[in-house]
């Protein structure tokens, strides 16, 4: 048995972790709303399952403190005892130390000494109803004495330090053999004799939890390197195909079948490393639960976008900033209830944590209805420290805050209340290949908005191969693929006929300016009213890639759009396919560019936003989308640049320095020249009222950001320029049939096809 | 004093601060990049992290080169980039420069070993001669 037990306690350990953040974030539930039977019922289970497992790897002193968990867990469940906030700290702080308790054990170590602390830490189980707040939230009410039972029991003193039971009579729970907890909501869970089996449900995340196993992280990595071992054997393997057996070895059923399997086996290993955004969240709540608790403050908590995944390592990385930030919304941007009550705003503020997919990149944005960031302060304090501000505006000096140098924050958190470290963060951000941005707004809160770019997000690409070297091409740009058609050179361009229409031909070697002399297949490739085909070299397959995105000086680069690591070291170069485009129709034989050229000019889109990412964002949505995109940080400059280049599309924010949304498209309405360019407001402000302010001010379209995403936006602005159509500058094509109508605003997105 | 390392390019010296080098590639796999400037040889794999492979040549302006049997990996004031080294690169100290630099991003001249060697500063050098958009 001793043996088994040593086998299994790492197991335990491991599991153990699991029980007890679910057990923390139950009691953060109970917190919200006290009486919640689902909820007590699930931590039950939890504590249950983890005092019986405990019990069987011998670690009787975890079993035991599980089972006085337990205990109080009845009492809340039978209605003798409240949830409160008092209790939830003492709860937690016993789960914490439990933790310590299960980390610091080792085999034979586990029981050589008691911890009274955290004996002491719950009160002793007493069949006496407590008063306690309604409140579900975190108020940092003064200690009533409804609740001496339970204040004063948080002291050591308060129980027996030898943690045995003192009132083990009170105890509602079998302990050995007895029948499972059955009353109140708790399901009947099946038990063999002795102590309960690991029941691995509880509460909300009863069936996640049935449906997971955890596996250490090590396993899953060697599982990763060693499905790319199997895959760069496998490619070794065709190799000696070709120059022993003088075999193509895609000819031979066997390989290519193995081929296939061997390619779905990495897609899947390379799932495994995906998790969730919202296992950060028992975390992040907890923090900003306790540290309102610690400041004073009545702060609610609000999470969405659990499900978004991203690569663990990249959320792994993610934690330290985002607990940074939220501690700091909490300590420094939210008022006290008091001032807040002074300010007319609600006494409870809230910390949002907003997770969304845009694209190939996660947002992650945080959010509190606090003070703000107070910007004078912290330019006052970037001058103090040297820093010319004078030229700065708005945005720039609020940019301050990430610039690196302790000294100054210190200052800055005695001056502001807001900024403290913030440098820490924006690194920790940046190490991951993601950017930050702030977003303020003065007495009524900030915001700041992580960016994890297209890095380690999986996306679905062709292989393709041109003169030896591998090319990823995006899957959602890709039309569909067919074999080499008749081409015809037609006004200087090379021409072929799909589907009944002309489309433009491409060799995609000699665009990437590489030498190729083999004829491949086409891959069609572009928008619905925008194809063009690209020949290839040979394709290889199509699979998922985990792309990073480039940094540093590599960002620059246009022609790559990210890369991949290969299971076999090699990189992978991922082409930009609307830069290709782009090129595409500039490489053309100058004689006929000239007449060429207006054809294929994409529809122009003016992107106004004085957020950066936000607009870079919207940049390569619609420039993946065919449309050309230009950008303006605010109003004023997106007038000057129309007047001198009209657009065919505005994509405007609302909240702007200089010039708001509204005013910029009350003044396209106004200009003569730009009056018939529709607008389309893309902005974070969700009233009906604003709603109606953009549509009178003469916006065409509305879109929240909250439900923004990257077929939203497209979506959004095809049908805009469908319904106006392209401007009066645009020259009809002859060249192909890919053309609209002129004149009578025609619709592109009606062009037959 | 400063504590440098020297690589050589087209027969000419050329030498780093040793606080910014992180290791010294032997024959480093390099993946061409289509379409790039011509300062930039390609990207290399350095433990997972994608890091751009300068050429030496074309940064101190001694004209392009097409082997780099070794690449010196530097940090520079954003991120890591990897120069194109053609003989295996050796640490040395340098006491006062023997001359300026004739050029934005050359510190100085340094005598080395009977050498005449010049310390660059690879940011500056590649802002004034790698334009990384399309290859002109």
């Amino acid at each position: 048995m001793g043996e088994l037990e040593d086998e299994f306690r790492p197991l335990f350990i491991e599991e153990a972790r699991g029980h007890l953040e679910r057990i923390a974030s139950g009691l953060l539930v109970l917190e919200a709303a006290p009486g919640d039977q689902a909820a007590i019922a699930g931590i039950l289970r939890e504590a249950h399952t983890m005092k019986g497992a405990a019990g069987m790897v011998g670690m009787m002193r975890v079993s035991h403190h599980a089972h006085r968990l337990e205990d109080l867990l009845v009492e809340l469940r039978a209605g003798t005892r409240r949830s409160s906030p008092e209790l939830t700290d003492s709860m937690l702080s016993y789960i914490d130390g439990l933790g310590r308790l299960i980390a610091g054990t080792t085999a034979g170590q586990e029981d050589i000494a008691d911890d009274p602390t955290l004996s002491g830490l719950l009160p002793p189980p007493r069949p006496v109803l407590v008063g306690a707040p309604e409140t579900g939230t975190y108020v940092a009410a003064p200690a009533e004495p409804a609740l001496v039972g339970v204040a004063s029991s948080t002291s050591p003193s308060g129980a027996d330090p030898t943690g045995a039971d003192p009132t083990g009579a009170s105890r509602h729970l079998p302990i050995n053999g007895e029948a499972s907890p059955s009353n109140g909501e708790a399901p009947p869970s099946p038990h063999i004799n002795g102590e309960a089996p690991p029941s691995p449900q509880v509460g909300k995340q009863g069936k996640q939890a049935s449906a997971t196993l955890q596996v250490p992280v090590a396993r899953i990595d060697e599982l990763n390197r060693l499905v790319g071992e199997v895959s760069a054997a496998q490619l070794r393997v065709g190799h000696i195909f070709g120059s022993e057996l003088h075999r193509d070895p895609d000819a031979v059923t066997e390989y290519r079948e193995l081929t296939k399997v061997i390619n779905q086996l990495q897609e899947v290993t390379e799932r495994t490393r995906m998790v969730p955004v919202g296992t950060l969240e028992p975390l992040l709540h907890r923090t900003v639960r306790d540290a309102a608790r610690a400041a004073g403050k009545n702060v609610r908590w609000d999470m969405v976008g659990e499900e978004i995944e991203v690569d663990r390592g990249v959320l792994d990385e993610l934690a330290s900033p985002l607990l940074h930030l939220i501690r700091n919304a909490v300590g420094h941007g939210i008022e006290s209830p008091e001032v807040r009550q002074a300010a007319h705003k609600p006494e409870q503020a809230v910390i949002r944590i907003h997770a969304t997919q845009v694209g190939s990149k996660v947002i992650i944005t945080i959010s509190d209805d606090g003070a703000g960031i107070n910007v004078a302060a912290v330019r006052a304090v970037a001058a103090k420290a040297g820093i010319d501000v004078s030229g700065l505006n708005e945005e720039e000096s609020l940019r301050l805050i990430f610039r690196p140098g302790n000294s100054t924050a210190k200052v800055l958190t005695e001056n502001s209340g807001r900024g403290v470290g913030l440098d820490v963060v924006a690194t920790a951000v940046a190490a991951v290949h993601g950017a930050i941005e702030v977003v303020n707004h003065p007495g009524a809160g900030a915001e700041f908005r992580i960016v994890v770019p297209i890095t380690l997000t999986v996306v679905p690409c062709l292989i393709v191969s041109i003169a030896g070297q591998s090319f990823a091409l995006p899957l959602h740009r890709i039309i569909r693929m067919l074999e080499a058609q008749h081409v015809q050179l037609v006004s200087g361009r090379m021409l072929a006929v799909v589907d009944g229409l002309a489309v433009p031909v491409y060799n995609l070697a000699s665009l990437l300016g590489l030498h190729s002399t083999d004829v491949g297949p086409w891959v069609l490739l572009g928008t619905a009213t925008h194809a063009y085909a690209f020949q290839v070299e040979k394709v290889i397959q199509k699979r998922d890639v985990v792309v990073r995105g480039l940094t540093g000086r590599l960002r620059d680069l246009k022609s790559v759009s990210g890369a991949s690591i290969e299971p076999n070291g090699s990189i992978l170069l991922v082409l930009d396919v609307p830069s290709l485009i782009e090129r595409s129709s500039t490489v053309v034989e100058p004689a006929n560019a000239v007449v060429e050229k207006p054809a294929e000019r994409a529809l122009s889109v003016m992107v106004v936003d004085d957020a950066l990412m936000v607009r870079e964002l919207q940049r390569s949505i619609l420039e993946r989308a065919g449309y050309f995109v230009r950008t303006a940080n605010d109003g004023i400059e997106a007038l000057a640049m129309l007047a001198e280049q009209p657009a065919d599309l505005v994509v405007t924010d609302l909240e702007m320095p200089n010039m708001n949304g509204f005013n910029l498209t009350k003044s396209i309405r106004a200009h003569p020249r730009l009056a018939n360019i529709p607008v389309l407001i893309v902005t974070s402000r969700a009233s009906a009222e604003d709603h109606q302010l953009g549509l009178e001010a003469g916006a065409d379209g509305y879109i929240v950001k909250t439900s923004f995403d990257e077929a939203g936006l497209i979506s959004a602005v095809s049908r805009l320029l469908g319904r106006t159509g392209e401007p009066d500058s645009v020259q009809p094509n002859h060249g192909t049939n890919v053309t609209t109508n002129v004149g009578t605003h025609p619709a592109p997105s009606a062009v037959a096809r | 004093m400063i504590r440098v390392l020297i690589f050589g390019v087209n027969g000419a010296f050329f030498a780093v601060p040793m606080e910014t080098v992180h290791q010294v590639l032997r024959h480093p796999v390099v993946t061409n990049i289509p379409l790039s400037p011509t300062g930039l040889l390609g990207v290399v794999n350095v433990r997972g992290e994608i890091v751009p492979l300068l050429d030496t040549g074309v940064l101190t302006g001694t004209g392009g080169i097409s082997k780099s049997p070794f690449a010196v990996l530097v940090s520079g004031q954003k991120d890591m980039v990897a120069l194109a080294a053609e003989e295996l690169p050796i640490a040395a100290d340098f006491e006062e420069p023997v001359g300026p630099g004739s050029r934005p991003g050359e510190l100085g001249v340094y005598s080395s070993g009977g050498r005449l060697v010049v310390l660059i500063d690879i940011d500056e050098l590649a802002k004034n001669q790698v334009d990384m958009k399309w290859a002109s």
